[in-house]
């Protein structure tokens, strides 16, 4: 009787365990990809050659909070794009990676900022959230 | 104008037709090149100038005037042709020689001459010999001959300028001459006694005097037979002899035997090579007279851009280092002004931190280069002195004149990419690297411009910071076309100024009209050719080796303040 008690209890274990390991997979996960805004480079530097131009010394940050992840899922649900968009040297680079849904891909230079290479309407909030991030 | 100048070396206008007056039409212009050591001192200048210089001694009385002046002993031992030497009707005179000098007039060292050589120069000698009668031996009961060489040849080398501005003394040329002599005269001569003791002689002997060992540089050539009825006969010395060692050949024609040897047109050719001067120096400046020389030039002006590349000043026997901000007396190590910006841990007068091995002071400033290597500092220099000698280093200057300490840091490159050069507030640096240039469209900058931009930036960013926020802050400085209002700023100045006066754009045309572009890897600091594949494997080699030296075991450094807060004088 008490060898089968502990086995139940190892079993309810084992299952609660794999439980809770599987409900940490599904948070959101930000990647954040920066370097000092304040830095003026001879060229302007645009989304698709962060990487390459400023290599080493990005600082790199990752960021599995559900808090956060909601603000951001609220200011990417809101954004408005603009109608034309022109070149931003950035400074960061944020990629946010919901559990259920596509990869999205943010640059700013503090101030402007393009989602998935498209520029949106200006949004102070937004704008200091991502500095914030970077932090 | 003598020369124009540039930190890597010099345009040298000589005239095509030295016989003509200068005008545009008769000048071309030469390229020297400096090769520097890692402090940026000039150790060796190399032209590309292609010169030959042709001696000849022909004894006839119309050259006379110039070949006694050339040669010794031309006049002196200048005879009418005697009969069966030669069919030649224009040639009247020779050179008679003959060893028993106990009889009056006779002499047995016949036309001499001492030129000045240079590593990479190429002599080639030859003459012509003629004797009559049966070979005698070389007269008995007179002095050694190198009692008659020796004078001459102290003779010609004073005759010739001595090397750093005067005359050798005998005194302490002759005991090294003599060694020098006598060992060439006891173990180079091959003597066939079925001829006259009769050669054409030459020996080269470095700066000191002393005999140089290498093949052919001690040698002599007898002259060959002459049977009755002979005329005269070709005696051949060296062929374009690739001279070894700087510093002297002496060219002699000598006969021993008791008996006429008649030597005619002694023909010199010397070819010379690319090495125009060699300087060493000792550690603050003064140079090393027995290690330093030039080649003797017709239309040549010394460099005077020497130690830590700064102009050397001989005016009024001053013999001091003429700096942009001070000057540097080479004999105590110290400038002769004092530092606005000192370092109170040491003298205000001291030069290179008191380590002029580790550091160099080409301006005679001051600004901060962490951890940086000499070479970089060089090449910041390098840089700096381009941008000064075409007018636009005041950005730089002011830079300077400034209380704040910039630090100029080397931009590191990784794995391949090509960072861009860049101004940090924050840690209040410039990051630059000075084998990057930059292009955009069909324009591309040195990376002396690029220095210039970023520097414009630092000098906003401590003169006017509230300007600077106001005009980088994303929102109240946004320019669409320059990414933000102090890159407008920069760019449409600064940057096309400079560019202007270093001849990288021309009238009307800009460097770009917006803040892009790309690196361009380019030779060195000042320039805006960019390297090619085949050199790009060397530059990245270099610069690996360049990163090992660059880095943390060197301590910080800091160069001796400029005149930043006033002129110089």
């Amino acid at each position: 009787m008490k060898t089968k008690f502990y086995f139940i209890s190892v079993l309810f274990m084992i299952f609660f365990h794999g439980r809770s390991s599987a409900q940490e997979a599904l948070v959101d996960t930000i990647y954040v990809e920066s370097v000092n805004f304040n830095v003026l480079t001879f060229f302007s530097v645009p989304c698709d050659k962060f990487a390459a131009t400023f290599g080493k010394s990005i600082k790199f940050k990752t960021i599995n909070n559900s808090d956060t992840s909601a603000i951001m899922k609220a200011f990417l649900k809101n954004v408005k794009y603009k109608k034309k968009n022109f070149n931003v040297d950035i400074r960061a680079k944020i990629i946010y990676q919901p559990v259920h849904d596509a990869v999205i891909e943010i640059c700013t230079n503090g101030y402007e900022i393009l989602v998935d290479g498209r520029l949106i309407r200006h949004n102070n909030k937004f704008a200091s959230f991502l500095r914030i991030l970077t932090m | 104008m003598e020369f124009i100048s540039h930190p890597e070396g010099r345009l040298r206008p000589v005239r095509i037709d030295t016989t003509q007056a200068i005008s545009i039409a008769n000048l071309k212009y030469i390229y020297d090149y400096f090769l520097k050591d890692h402090l940026g001192s000039v150790r060796s200048v190399l032209t590309t100038e292609q010169q030959t210089d042709f001696y000849a001694a022909t004894m006839e009385t119309a050259a006379a005037a110039k070949e006694d002046a050339l040669f010794t002993n031309v006049s002196a031992t200048a005879s009418a042709k005697p009969s069966g030497m030669t069919n030649d009707n224009n040639n009247q005179k020779a050179s008679k020689l003959n060893g028993d000098v106990s009889i009056t007039g006779n002499k047995r060292v016949g036309p001499a001459i001492v030129l000045k050589v240079m590593a990479g120069d190429t002599i080639s000698l030859s003459t012509w010999s003629w004797y009559t009668g049966a070979v005698q031996p070389p007269a008995s009961g007179v002095a050694d001959i190198a009692t008659e060489l020796l004078p001459l040849l102290t003779g010609g080398v004073a005759g010739n300028g001595g090397t750093h501005g005067g005359a050798i003394p005998a005194s302490t040329s002759d005991p090294l001459l003599s060694t020098a002599l006598s060992h060439f005269l006891s173990n180079n001569r091959t003597y066939v006694n079925t001829r006259p003791k009769a050669f054409l002689n030459w020996m080269v002997v470095d700066e000191e005097f002393a005999g140089v060992s290498s093949p052919n540089h001690l040698g002599a050539t007898q002259i060959p037979v002459c049977n009755a009825g002979d005329t005269l006969k070709a005696v051949a010395g060296p062929v374009n002899m690739v001279i070894r060692r700087n510093g002297w050949i002496y060219i002699y024609l000598s006969n021993e035997s008791a008996q006429d040897v008649y030597f005619d047109n002694l023909v010199v050719n010397l070819r010379h090579g690319p090495l125009l001067e060699v300087n060493d120096y000792y550690p603050f400046g003064m140079q090393i007279p027995g290690l330093s020389t030039q080649s003797y030039k017709y239309q040549y002006n010394q460099n005077r851009y020497k130690y830590n590349g700064i102009e050397y000043d001989t005016a009024f026997g001053l013999d001091e280092y003429e700096a942009h901000y001070r000057d540097l007396d080479p004999q105590i190590g110290r400038w002769w002004q004092i530092d606005p910006k000192p370092d109170y841990g040491e003298s205000p007068y001291s030069s290179m931190g008191n380590n002029p091995i580790l550091h160099n002071d080409p301006l005679g400033d001051t600004l901060d280069f962490p951890d940086a290597s000499p070479e970089f500092i060089g090449q910041f220099y390098d840089a700096f002195s381009y941008l000064d000698a075409h007018g636009v280093s005041d950005v730089l200057t002011n830079l300077q004149r400034i209380s704040a300490h910039i630090n100029v840091r080397f931009l590191i490159e990784d794995d391949g990419n090509t960072l861009p050069s860049e101004y940090n507030p924050d840690d209040n640096t410039i990051y630059w690297n000075p084998m990057n240039g930059a292009t955009e469209g069909s324009v591309t900058i040195s990376p002396a411009t690029v220095l210039a931009h970023e520097s414009d930036h630092a000098l906003q960013f401590k003169t006017h910071p509230k300007q600077y926020a106001k005009d980088t802050d994303p929102k109240t400085g946004a320019d669409r076309q320059y990414d933000n209002k102090e890159e407008r700023r920069v760019t449409t100045g600064q940057e096309q100024r400079v560019a202007r006066a270093l001849g990288e754009i021309k009238k009307g045309q800009v460097t770009r009209r917006n803040h892009q572009g790309h690196n361009t890897r380019v030779s060195g600091p000042t320039s805006t050719q960019s390297v090619s594949e085949k050199n790009m494997f060397d530059l990245l080699k270099r610069e690996q080796e360049f990163k090992k030296l660059n880095p943390k075991v060197l301590p910080q450094r800091k160069i001796p303040c400029i005149g930043c807060d006033g002129p110089r004088r």
